[in-house]
């Protein structure tokens, strides 16, 4: 390990959430180290070692009494009190600090203060008590925002427009770390997608989740004679979960300090949203007529019902932030790879594998598409509309 | 109008309160236009809505759940909004009161578990609470039941008249539940954080309903969650929009707490 040696005990944040959970699995896995894990209520150490011993017996690695006895689950103070932990830390013998916790919302600023910048720099100030050996900060590949340059492996110091509020505060995060004086690392992930081999996911609706599981809510009736989509021809970058997990631990392990990662997947076979329509409705059928549009403000009104309204409101965010072509670099995970880090890049066969794993776990969705079959499913017509927004200017 | 009359009562109440949209006139009920919405137990509604309408009587019985605790919750800590249209909320109240609905049969459905996990949420405890719960957020998914029952076919015509009705005594509501959430709780960034705040719990309570109302109402009325849903986003945005908030952060909003994020 670049930082120092692998001894001593982790402390892994957001262990009651996906990534964190996934980070914690990989710890107990990996090493025979204690796995310290604070977390608020309601969660309880049921609650958050569950999804952990999931992951881990679906990996093969059961989680025997042995293992999960090395996580240590306690409160998690408020952000001004987290420093207050260091004695008990230090007794635990924690000498890592994986930061994955975070504020998921795109605009409530108040949380997103608290969630992400307050939370961050309580943790940083308890890193500072412990002299924390190794800072792993979990932050986004679009803490960019928007722009068609290639976007480094290094702190922004220019950016575009934030797609969220989310990606500003992740930005504004980023800083925080390294201007707090502990050795870090900071680890960009693209957009978190399920496990390459069996497409399990263990996360909320984010992403394609979100385009997915809004679509088997409100569309689940029945689609429209024509339906109404906002999909760009950019390719999407995901990143399979069991690729973050690998990634990340390996970024942990083996990046030197002050190191900046963007774990995304490379270009070469990347879908795009439009792709993925066309496996959907070609896999499960769909309605005579599909519409394509760049952008919602292209769709008209007016032709649109308006739970599908709803649905494309819905998904408006994440299909704004899938219609740019976002050019991350990639060298230090290249280098990784070099290595011997074996990661597999998302590509529609293995987004494919996700989709498969998603309708499996839906009845509603399965009888939806049984349905929907009787009454005449097809593989519809897709037409594709131009980008109004050239003709605006 | 001839008390009791059910021939003539749809028609008649339907004309009376049929809403004109982009008409703010229609908010306010002129003179004696209340007194025709608090019809007495043992009215019309009663005869039209025969025994073997169990399904549209459960539909009001779960609709007077949420109508009820509205009004308890305006009379106690926003007594404009209980007094808005000439008392319109009262005389709803009262009228679907006067039903022979059954809250039994309420209590044994599936709907009972998430109105019950729903109405939890919805306790609002001060002014502020109570405009963005019930004046703005509730009301508005009342509004969307009301306009997607008055538009089903299948449905009786003492169902779609009184759902004309119950819309009607809820956009007086939010006519005057968005002045005084301009007054008291502000526009703009500063009423965007008090909105989220307050109503991510109870927004994000609707979404186990989805199959209950399917199952219950999908079929007899062809009244889903979905189109509901549709109505209601659409309109809550609107509404949003309207007090200064920006819609792109709404719609942000909506999503997540629907979606459970």
């Amino acid at each position: 390990m670049s930082g120092g040696a692998g001894d001593g005990a982790i402390l892994i944040t957001g262990g009651s959430g996906f990534l964190g959970a996934l980070a914690a699995a990989k710890a107990l896995a990996e090493t025979e180290a204690t796995v310290v894990l604070p977390v608020r209520e309601p969660h309880t150490r049921e609650s958050v070692l569950g999804p952990i011993a999931a992951e881990l017996a679906a990996e093969g690695r059961p989680a025997t009494d042995a293992v999960l006895a090395r996580a240590v689950v306690v409160p998690l103070p408020p952000p001004e009190r987290i420093v207050g932990l260091a004695p008990e830390m230090k007794r635990l013998g924690v000498r890592d600090v994986l930061h994955c916790a975070g504020c998921l919302s795109y605009f409530n600023l108040g949380k997103l203060q608290e969630g992400n910048l307050d939370l961050t720099a309580g943790l940083l100030a308890l890193g500072r008590a412990i002299d924390v050996r190794r800072f792993v900060f979990l932050s986004t590949a679009y803490s960019a925002g928007f722009t068609d340059q290639l976007i480094p492996e290094a702190l922004h110091e220019l950016y575009g427009d934030d797609p969220t509020d989310y990606t500003r505060t992740k930005r504004d995060a980023e800083w925080l770390v390294a201007r707090s004086g502990v050795p870090y690392v900071i680890v960009r992930p693209s957009i978190v997608i399920g496990d390459s081999r069996d497409g399990r996911y263990g996360g909320k609706p984010y992403g394609i989740y979100q385009l997915w599981t809004a679509g088997e809510r409100y569309l689940g009736n029945g689609y429209p004679p024509v339906l109404h989509v906002v999909a760009g021809d950019q390719p999407v970058n995901f990143v399979h979960q069991d690729a973050f997990k690998d990634g990340f631990w390996a970024a942990y392990e083996q990046l030197e300090d002050g190191a900046v990662m963007h774990l995304v997947s490379r270009d070469d076979a990347l879908p795009t949203m439009r792709d993925l329509w066309e496996l959907w409705l070609g896999t499960h059928g769909g309605p005579s007529e599909v519409h394509f549009f760049k952008r919602l403000d292209d769709v008209p009104d007016a032709d649109v019902a308006a739970q599908v309204r709803m649905w494309l409101d819905f998904t408006a965010i994440n299909n704004e932030i899938a219609s740019v072509r976002w050019k991350f670099a990639r060298a230090r995970l290249d280098a990784l790879r070099a290595g011997g880090l074996a990661l597999t890049d998302a590509s529609l066969a293995t987004v494919r594998i996700a989709q498969e794993r998603f309708v499996a776990d839906s009845p509603k969705l399965q009888a939806f598409i049984a349905r929907y079959r009787e009454q005449g499913a097809t593989t519809p017509r897709f037409v594709v509309h131009p980008d109004r927004s050239l003709e605006r200017g | 109008m001839v008390p009791g009359d059910p021939e003539t009562l749809p028609g008649a109440l339907g004309a009376a309160h049929a809403p004109v949209p982009g008409d703010t006139e229609e908010l306010r009920l002129a003179p004696g236009q209340a007194d025709e919405l608090r019809l007495a137990p043992g009215d019309a509604d009663e005869l039209l809505l025969a025994p073997g309408d169990a399904d549209e009587l459960l539909l009001w019985a779960l609709m007077a759940r949420f109508e009820r605790l509205a009004l308890d919750r305006y009379v106690a800590l926003a007594p404009a909004l209980a007094d808005a249209g000439a008392g319109a909320k009262r005389a709803w109240v009262a009228r679907l009161d006067a039903l022979p609905t059954d809250a039994a049969a309420l209590a044994a459905s599936p709907l009972a578990p998430p109105t019950d996990a729903l109405l939890a949420r919805a306790q609002s405890a001060d002014e502020t609470a109570v405009l963005l719960v019930q004046g703005l957020v509730l009301e508005h998914l009342g509004q969307a039941i009301y306009r997607v029952a008055e538009g089903t076919e299948r449905a009786s015509d003492a169902s779609r008249s009184l759902a004309r009705d119950g819309l009607a005594a809820s956009r007086a509501v939010t006519a005057a539940a968005a002045r005084r959430t301009a007054d008291a709780v502000g526009s703009g960034e500063d009423l965007y954080r008090t909105f989220t705040d307050h109503t991510h719990e109870v927004l994000g309570a609707l979404d186990a309903l989805a199959d209950p109302v399917d199952a219950v109402f999908g079929a007899r009325f062809g009244l889903r969650f979905a189109d509901v849903m549709g109505e209601f986003v659409a309109d809550l945005v609107a509404a949003g929009t309207a007090l200064g908030m920006q819609r792109r952060k709404i719609v942000a909003h909506l999503a997540g707490a629907c979606m459970g994020l």
